[in-house]
C-alpha cells in the first residue's frame, strides 16, 4: 500500500509559504531589517517538473525543476541536501556538495517520507563516474544517472537535513528514455 | 514602475510634508537612541529618519507606496553615513579606522562563485559591516564601537554589474544610455549573495558566498556589496524601530510590515535560513536622471561610493554545458525572481542573457529557426573558462531536429564546438524534415569532453503549411578583412525570389547564414520575429543594432521591395566589427542561405579575391 507522504509542505499554510518564497526571493535594506528579524525555520523544497534525456552513448541525464534554498546553500552547508532519483528499489542520491551515493532499499520503493530520510542517508555506496551532479541553480538541478537505471518510470525527490529536522519535497514522476 | 515627477514633488513637498511627517510620527520608542543616530535628522516624534547615505529624504507618505501623490522628497535633508561594508578582511576591530574600499573590480578581493558547499567550486569573501559615526571626514566616518547595537541583526548582500558598464543599477551615463535601463534595473533587483549577521561592538564580520561569476580570464564579474541592520530595542528581533544601511541601488519598503512572507521569524543567524521577501511593488526605483533626485542610486564600481565595497567574482571550473538566449533590452521586465546571467564574448564584449531550459519550434520544415547561445559552464551555470587543453562540446540533436548552424561536419544531428578560451557559440536549431512530421518533442543534448553535461527539451508545435525553398536569383557578398583585429566587415546584397509581402518579414524570424566553400559557416545571425521595422508604406523593413553593440554589429539590414513591382525582395546587410580571420579569402565559392520563417532561400556564389588579398567578392 502506498504510504502517506508526510511531506512538511503538505501541512496547512505550507503552500502559501512556498508560494511566497518562490514568487519573491529578493531582499535588501529593509529586507536587511526584515531579514534580520525573519530568519526562516524550514527549507523550501518544491518540485514542479522533471525531465529525462539520453545522449548518443546511452548516458541518461535527469533535470528537476522547482525551488529550493539555493541562496542559502551558497552561504552555508546543510548536513545533507540534494536530489534523489528512484526507480523501484534502486536509488541514486546526489548531494549538492557533489557526493553521489547509489544503492537499493525497499524504503524507497513506495515513496520517501521525512521519517525515512535519516535511515536512507546512511544507505548505499559512492557512485562511480560518470554519475554526478551536473548543474544546480535556483530553478533547476540536473544529474547523470547510473548506467543500471533502465528505460521506464522513475521519480525524483528533493531532500534536506537542516538543524535537527528532515524534509522531503513532493515527488515528480519522470520517464527515462 | 512609477517615477517621481518634479511637478508632483513641487506641489506636494510643501503642502504634504508636514502632514506626512506627522502621520509618520509614531510613538517615540522609550529606549535610548543609539549613538549611530547622533545628530541625524528626526521626525516630529524624535525618531531618526530612514535615509540612504548621500540620498535625499524620500518618504512614501501615508499610503506606504512610492510613486503616488503623497510621496515626500526633501532635498534639503541628505542621509549621512551610518553603516559601511568592507570586503577582504581589511578592517581592524577596535582601530576606529574604516579602510578605503577597493578602487576597481580588478583590485577588489576575489571570490569563486558557489560558496562552500557546491562541488569543486566556491568560496566566501570576508566582509565587515561597520557602524560609522558619520563624521564628514574621512568620507566613511570613523568606526563606532559602541555596544548599544549589540545583538541587532544585519544583512550583507551582493549586487552584480551584469552589463559590465561600471555601475550597479540603472544609469544613462554608460555607453548604452537609456536603452538598457531595464536590464540595469535587474542588477538592482537581483541579489547574487546575501547573508545574515549580528552586530557586536559596532561591527559584524563573516564570509559571503555569491552565485554569479565570470571566467577569471575575462577578469571576473564586478559585484557591489551592501548591507543593513536593524536598530530597535526589543529583543530578540530588534525590529521595533528603524534601520541603517549602506547605499543600495534602490530604496526598499520603509516599513518591514510590507515585507511579503515572514511566517515564523527567528533572530538573525549567519547559519540560518533567510526567509523573507520584499514586496517589489513597494520598492522605490526611479529612472536615471530623475528631475528631482538625479541618479543617486546607481552605484559605481570605482570605490567612490564610500559605504559600499567591491568583489571580483569568478566562475568555477567548467563541468557543464549551459544554454541561454540574449535579453532584449527593449522588452525586458526586471524581476527579482528572474534568473539572468552575464556572458562574455571571447573579445570581451558583454552580453546579458537568461538560461534556456526548453524551447519551442514550429514543425514546419526549413525555416522558423531558434537560436541558442551555448557555452562551457560551472556547476551553477556560470560561463566558465575551459581547461588549458581546451574543451569540446558535442551537440546531439534528436532525429526530428536539425542543427542549422554551425554545420562544420555536414551532419545536421551533431556538431562539435571547440573552446580554447572563454566564450560562447551561437547555435541555430530547426525542425528536421517537412511539415508536421516530427512528433511532439525533441531534445538537444550536450556533452562536455564526452560526458553528458546539459540538455534542452524542444517542443514541436504543428506547422500551418510547408515552407518553401527558393532561390537567390542575384546578389553579391563582400568580405573585407581589416588590418585591425575584429574590425572585419561584411556586405551582402541578395535578390530573393519572393515578394516582400509574401515574406511577412515583420512577423517571422530572419536568419542569414554564410559558409565558405568547404561548408564551414563563418557568419550566422538570426533576428527574432518583430525585429524588422516596416516603413510607413511597408515597402521596406529595416533593422540595425544599437551603436553600442561591439562585435558583429549590424549597421544596416534592409528588406526592400524590388523595383518595377517584381515579385522579388532585395536584402541588404552591412555588418561591422567582425572577426573573419577564419575565412579563406582564396575560396572559390561561398554558400548563402537566408530564411524568413518557413521560407528559405539559398545559393552558391562564385568568389574572387582582390589583388591585395584582403577583400573577397562573391557574386551570383
Amino acid at each position: 500500500m502506498k504510504k502517506v507522504n508526510r511531506n512538511r509542505y503538505a501541512r496547512p499554510g505550507g503552500g502559501r509559504r512556498i508560494a511566497a518564497a518562490v514568487l519573491a526571493i529578493a531582499l535588501a535594506v529593509v529586507g536587511a531589517t526584515a531579514r534580520a528579524r525573519a530568519a526562516g525555520t524550514s527549507p523550501v523544497l518544491l518540485l514542479t517538473a522533471g525531465d529525462a534525456f539520453s545522449d548518443d552513448a546511452g548516458a541518461r541525464l535527469v533535470t528537476a525543476s522547482g525551488a529550493f534554498n539555493f541562496d542559502d546553500l551558497v552561504q552555508f552547508s546543510f548536513p545533507a541536501v540534494g536530489l534523489l532519483v528512484v526507480q523501484g528499489a534502486r536509488f541514486a542520491r546526489y548531494e549538492v556538495s557533489g557526493e553521489v551515493v547509489e544503492g537499493s532499499s525497499p524504503l524507497v520503493a513506495d515513496g520517501i517520507t521525512p521519517a525515512e530520510l535519516p535511515t536512507l542517508l546512511g544507505i548505499g555506496s559512492a557512485a562511480a563516474s560518470p554519475v554526478r551532479l551536473v548543474h544546480a541553480d535556483r530553478g533547476e538541478v540536473s544529474v547523470v544517472l547510473p548506467a543500471d537505471f533502465s528505460a521506464g518510470a522513475a521519480s525524483i525527490v528533493l531532500y534536506a537535513h537542516h538543524e535537527t529536522e528532515y524534509f522531503v519535497s513532493n515527488a515528480i514522476p519522470v520517464v527515462l528514455p | 514602475m512609477t517615477h517621481l515627477r518634479s511637478g508632483r514633488f513641487a506641489a506636494f513637498a510643501c503642502s504634504l510634508v508636514a502632514s506626512a511627517l506627522a502621520a509618520l510620527a509614531l510613538v517615540t520608542p522609550a529606549h535610548a537612541i543609539p549613538a549611530v543616530y547622533a545628530g541625524d535628522p528626526t521626525d516630529a516624534a524624535g525618531r531618526p529618519r530612514i535615509i540612504l547615505p548621500g540620498v535625499p529624504l524620500i518618504d512614501w507618505g501615508p499610503d506606504a507606496r512610492f510613486g503616488t501623490s503623497d510621496d515626500v522628497v526633501d532635498t534639503s535633508i541628505v542621509g549621512d553615513v551610518d553603516l559601511v561594508v568592507r570586503t577582504g578582511g581589511t578592517f581592524v576591530p577596535g582601530s576606529g579606522v574604516i579602510p578605503a574600499p577597493a578602487a576597481s573590480v580588478a583590485g577588489a578581493p576575489q571570490v569563486v562563485a558557489g560558496g562552500l558547499q557546491f562541488p569543486s567550486s566556491g568560496g566566501e569573501v570576508p566582509y565587515d559591516l561597520i557602524v560609522s559615526d558619520g563624521a564628514p571626514s574621512p568620507a566613511a566616518g570613523h568606526a563606532l564601537p559602541d555596544p548599544d547595537l549589540d545583538g541587532r541583526g544585519a544583512l550583507v548582500v551582493a549586487f552584480a554589474d551584469l552589463d559590465g558598464d561600471g555601475f550597479v543599477g540603472p544609469t544613462d551615463d554608460d555607453a548604452a544610455g537609456a536603452a538598457d535601463d531595464a536590464v540595469e534595473a535587474q542588477e538592482a533587483a537581483m541579489l547574487v549573495g546575501r547573508r545574515l549577521a549580528v552586530l557586536q561592538s559596532g561591527a559584524a564580520s563573516g564570509g559571503l558566498g555569491v552565485s554569479l561569476g565570470l571566467p577569471a580570464s575575462a577578469g571576473g564579474l564586478g559585484l557591489v556589496i551592501a548591507g543593513g541592520a536593524v536598530t530597535g530595542a526589543v529583543p530578540p528581533l530588534y525590529d521595533d524601530d528603524g534601520w541603517i544601511s549602506t547605499l543600495f541601488p534602490v530604496l526598499w519598503p520603509l516599513d518591514p510590515g510590507h515585507i511579503i512572507g515572514g511566517g515564523n521569524p527567528r533572530p538573525a543567524d549567519p547559519f540560518g535560513l533567510v526567509d523573507i521577501e520584499v514586496d517589489y511593488e513597494r520598492v522605490f526605483r526611479p529612472a536615471p536622471r530623475n528631475p528631482v533626485l538625479g541618479t543617486p542610486f546607481a552605484i559605481p564600481l570605482d570605490g567612490s561610493s564610500v559605504t559600499n565595497d567591491l568583489v571580483r567574482a569568478i566562475s568555477g571550473p567548467a563541468v557543464a554545458v549551459a544554454f541561454a538566449r540574449a535579453l532584449d533590452p527593449a522588452t525586458f521586465v526586471p524581476d527579482p525572481s528572474r534568473s539572468v546571467l552575464p556572458l562574455d564574448e571571447s573579445d570581451g564584449t558583454r552580453h546579458v542573457v537568461e538560461p534556456v531550459r526548453s524551447l519551442s519550434l514550429v514543425d514546419d520544415g526549413p525555416g522558423g529557426t531558434a537560436s541558442l547561445l551555448v557555452f562551457p559552464a560551472d556547476v551553477l551555470g556560470n560561463q566558465a573558462d575551459p581547461p588549458a587543453a581546451g574543451a569540446a562540446i558535442e551537440l546531439q540533436a534528436s532525429a526530428n531536429l536539425r542543427i542549422v548552424a554551425p554545420d562544420a561536419d555536414g551532419d545536421p544531428r551533431r556538431e562539435t564546438l571547440a573552446f580554447t578560451e572563454a566564450g560562447f557559440a551561437e547555435v541555430v536549431l530547426d525542425d528536421a524534415g517537412a511539415t508536421n512530421d516530427g512528433g511532439a518533442q525533441g531534445q538537444l543534448v550536450a556533452t562536455l569532453d564526452g560526458a553528458a553535461a546539459g540538455a534542452v527539451r524542444v517542443t514541436l508545435t504543428p506547422g500551418t503549411g510547408g515552407g518553401t525553398t527558393g532561390g537567390i536569383v542575384r546578389g553579391s557578398t563582400v568580405v573585407k578583412r581589416a588590418r585591425m583585429p575584429r574590425k572585419d566587415a561584411l556586405r551582402v546584397e541578395a535578390h530573393l525570389d519572393a515578394s516582400l509581402a509574401a515574406l511577412a518579414a515583420a512577423s517571422r524570424d530572419l536568419t542569414i547564414a554564410l559558409e565558405d566553400a568547404a561548408g564551414a559557416p563563418f557568419y550566422t545571425r538570426t533576428l527574432p520575429a518583430g525585429s524588422l521595422v516596416p516603413n510607413r508604406r511597408a515597402t521596406s523593413f529595416g533593422y540595425r543594432d544599437p551603436a553600442s553593440t561591439g562585435a558583429g554589429r549590424i549597421a544596416q539590414l534592409m528588406l526592400v521591395r524590388a523595383p518595377m513591382g517584381a515579385a522579388r525582395t532585395i536584402l541588404r546587410l552591412r555588418v561591422t566589427g567582425l572577426d573573419l580571420s577564419a575565412v579563406d579569402l582564396a575560396s572559390p565559392s561561398m554558400g548563402e542561405r537566408i530564411a524568413l520563417g518557413t521560407d528559405a532561400f539559398q545559393a552558391t556564389l562564385a568568389c574572387v579575391a582582390n589583388r591585395a588579398g584582403n577583400i573577397l567578392t562573391c557574386k551570383r
